[in-house]
């Protein structure tokens, strides 16, 4: 549940949202900059959890997918990112997997497969089983 | 291509392991039953996230989990009507025999081609392992027989499409792969 | 080797309880009937007795050590005690007054009440009532938003943890007059009434289950459904809460050992230990048998039919045939659903503990020789 902690959540959508794009800007410079791992833990951050606003969950998940599919090396993002975001990243992997999109498929296959070597089954159940924290 | 498919499989497989967690649990409304709550559905906290796993737009896994149950539905590729048609009949077949199947749903969830229901009286009597290899070779040996299909239907019965007897010989040909002797298919087209 | 013992005693167990003097073991194979087995020498086990009066599965077996008594509960609703009666197990029914499944069971540390957990989302208080020579079921009603998954007493017999499916774990007053005696001393916890809530945990987001006390009572251990472990210190207005998140598959059941020390076990079938440190911080330090080979999940390509074969085998026949060689150091090859201790009421440590899961085995592990090994924590 890392980033969830880190910023009190707002309870105001259009909030949310405001702060989604600056987030956006952030992601966008950070790519150009080929900091991809920067990028994914940026976009994880704050993720909105607990609303229940779908509004405010799509603009993160555009967010996060951005950064999502720019890895290339997907053993070097998780050797760089700290365990603490595995949690959520396979939160937002499984809603990667859901769209149907087809790359956004594959390459959200490719970590699901390194992800859960990595962080085991348990990281599966925290997804499986937090109803309140979604994505 | 082999590799997404392979992907797929162990994406599916690694779900399964983590949602096949199962127990005994009785019935929280109704007095002395012990039911699938993820087909009740009647109590919200006993029921997990759905998780929908796609391979593209054709191809989903829906995997449902509650205390003491799980449901797999798949969704599966079909080309072309001949390939609709030879699925329907093939998983027909199968939903037909679901007490020899025993985790086979007799009808799919609504949108899917097939739906299995896994209880925890299964994870008592056989091994888990076994039931999520079951799984995941059912869906292999579906991919693995519809690539030598595509390969043999010629460009003629390609053409004629929904031609009976050559149907029914496809039909045959794919039983015979899963070890069913030909009595029991004329049973599954005819109705 | 910390295992000393494993006996395979039905195709799946529900739940086990010892004698006073560990000689013999209650369990349900996964149905109606209690099993009593006496150990007559290193896997050899004997059945005595067969109790029958329930007619659904039973969920709980816990056996008094000081006066020998059974307590059973089942998903039939009711409960019976069980006393041994020249030679014969007698039961007495006890009227719980649900109307859904009774799940769990345990005696408080006097043996004058005991505490079940039922599927109505309610917890029943049963204490023997001497002039009617029945035991009667006080309820607490309040609170529990699902199934009570596990309850636990305090060393102190008033104070009972419980667990629910709605994801929290509570701590409740059982001060019943007449049975318990108040404590002079002022903020004892006899000053509470029955039925008050006096702490509830919201740690997990998941089913709660297998809550236990520390042998002291300061701390309280729970595991939720999402993989994770919780541990509380300081149980009262403020208590200090830990949540643990392991990688492996989730648990159904612990045991402190020591005041620093707790076993979990559950789905991944290999007991954890899990250690406080010097400055109080819970982790997982290691299995207790070795970890299992990571499972070969590249073996994709071997055939449909095979499968076939596998799925109908009889695995009862190949779960005994593998014990030796595929899982060395691998003592459960199924969920293990409890964890009991093998020592002295009261005592600071466990050095012997039994579990037993849906494999039908019952194990028993000595800690003596794994000291070193477990560390200072111990």
């Amino acid at each position: 549940m890392a980033g969830a902690a880190a910023y009190a959540e707002a309870d105001n959508a259009e909030e949310i949202i405001a702060r989604i794009e600056t987030k956006s800007q952030k992601i966008e410079s950070l790519l150009k900059q080929y900091k991809h791992v920067e990028a994914l833990k940026t976009a994880l951050e704050g993720s909105p959890l607990k609303t229940l606003d779908e509004r405010c969950k799509s603009a993160n998940w555009i967010v996060v997918r951005k950064a999502i599919m720019a890895i290339k090396d997907i053993d070097g993002m998780l050797n760089a990112l700290n365990a603490e975001y595995y949690d959520i990243l396979m939160k937002y992997l499984y809603r990667g997997l859901s769209t149907g999109d087809e790359p956004t498929c594959e390459q959200c296959l490719m970590i699901h497969e390194k992800l859960t070597a990595r962080a085991g089954f348990g990281c599966i159940l925290r997804c499986l089983g937090d109803t309140t924290n979604t994505v | 291509m082999a590799n997404s498919l392979r992907l797929y499989l162990a994406c599916i497989k690694n779900t399964l392991e983590a949602a096949m967690c199962l127990q005994n649990f009785p019935c929280q409304e109704v007095e002395r039953h012990n039911k699938p709550e993820v087909e009740l559905k009647t109590s919200p906290e006993l029921l997990l996230n759905p998780l929908l796993i796609c391979r593209n737009e054709a191809e989903k896994c829906l995997i449902e989990t509650s205390i003491n149950s799980l449901r797999i539905s798949l969704k599966v590729k079909q080309a072309d009507e001949l390939e609709n048609i030879l699925t329907k009949k093939f998983l027909r077949f199968l939903s037909m025999r679901a007490e020899a199947f025993q985790v086979l749903r007799r009808k799919p969830v609504q949108g899917y081609d097939i739906s299995f229901l896994i209880t925890n009286y299964h994870c008592e009597e056989m091994q888990k392992q076994k039931l999520i290899d079951f799984i995941i070779q059912f869906m292999e040996a579906r991919y693995r027989e519809r690539n030598k299909r595509l390969e043999g239907v010629s460009e003629h019965q390609r053409t004629t499409r929904c031609d009976r007897v050559s149907e029914t010989v496809h039909v045959k040909q794919h039983l015979r792969y899963y070890n069913v002797t030909p009595h029991c298919i004329n049973h599954s087209l005819v109705g | 080797m910390a295992v000393v013992d494993v006996h395979r005693f039905a195709e799946s167990i529900t739940c086990h309880a010892w004698s006073p003097d560990h000689s013999m073991v209650a369990l349900c194979p996964n149905n109606t009937e209690v099993h009593i087995y006496k150990s007559l020498s290193q896997d050899q086990w004997e059945r005595l007795h067969v109790l029958q009066k329930h007619d659904q599965i039973v969920s709980g077996i816990d056996w008094s050590s000081k006066s020998n008594k059974i307590v059973s509960v089942s998903h039939d609703r009711n409960s019976y005690v069980w006393s041994l009666e020249g030679g014969e197990w007698v039961p007495t029914l006890v009227i719980l007054r649900l109307n859904r499944a009774a799940l769990c069971v345990q005696w408080s540390p006097k043996e004058n009440k005991f505490a079940v957990g039922s599927g109505a989302k309610t917890v029943c208080i049963c204490y023997y009532e001497q002039e009617n020579n029945w035991w009667v079921s006080k309820l607490i009603r309040k609170r529990h938003e699902s199934s009570v998954t596990s309850v636990a007493w305090h060393p102190n017999n008033i104070l009972l943890a419980t667990t629910s499916t709605d994801g929290k774990c509570r701590v409740f007053s059982t001060f019943i007059k007449g049975v318990d005696t108040k404590d002079s001393k002022a903020g004892s916890p006899a000053e509470t009434k029955f039925g008050e809530q006096i702490l509830q945990l919201d740690l997990s987001y998941s089913w709660a289950f297998g809550v236990k006390w520390s042998p002291s009572g300061n701390t309280l251990a729970y595991v939720g459904h999402s993989s994770m472990i919780y541990f509380v210190d300081d149980v009262g207005p403020s208590p200090l809460a830990q949540s643990v998140a392991f990688r492996d598959l989730p648990l159904r059941d612990v045991l402190f050992i020591s005041e620093k020390m707790v076993i979990g076990v559950g789905y991944d079938s290999n007991p954890m230990v899990f250690a406080a440190d010097d400055t109080g911080i819970w982790s997982f330090i290691r299995y207790i048998g070795e970890k299992k080979a990571a499972s070969s999940n590249s073996s994709y390509s071997s055939q449909f039919s095979e499968a076939f074969g596998k799925f109908y085998g009889s695995q009862s026949k190949s779960a005994t045939a593998n014990d030796a060689s595929e899982s060395r150091g691998r003592v459960h090859d199924n969920c293990i659903n409890s964890i009991v201790p093998l020592s002295k009421a009261g005592s600071p440590k466990v050095m012997r503990f039994s579990t037993s899961g849906l494999d039908g085995k019952v194990a028993i592990w000595d800690l003596e020789n794994m000291e070193q090994e477990l560390g200072n924590q111990f």
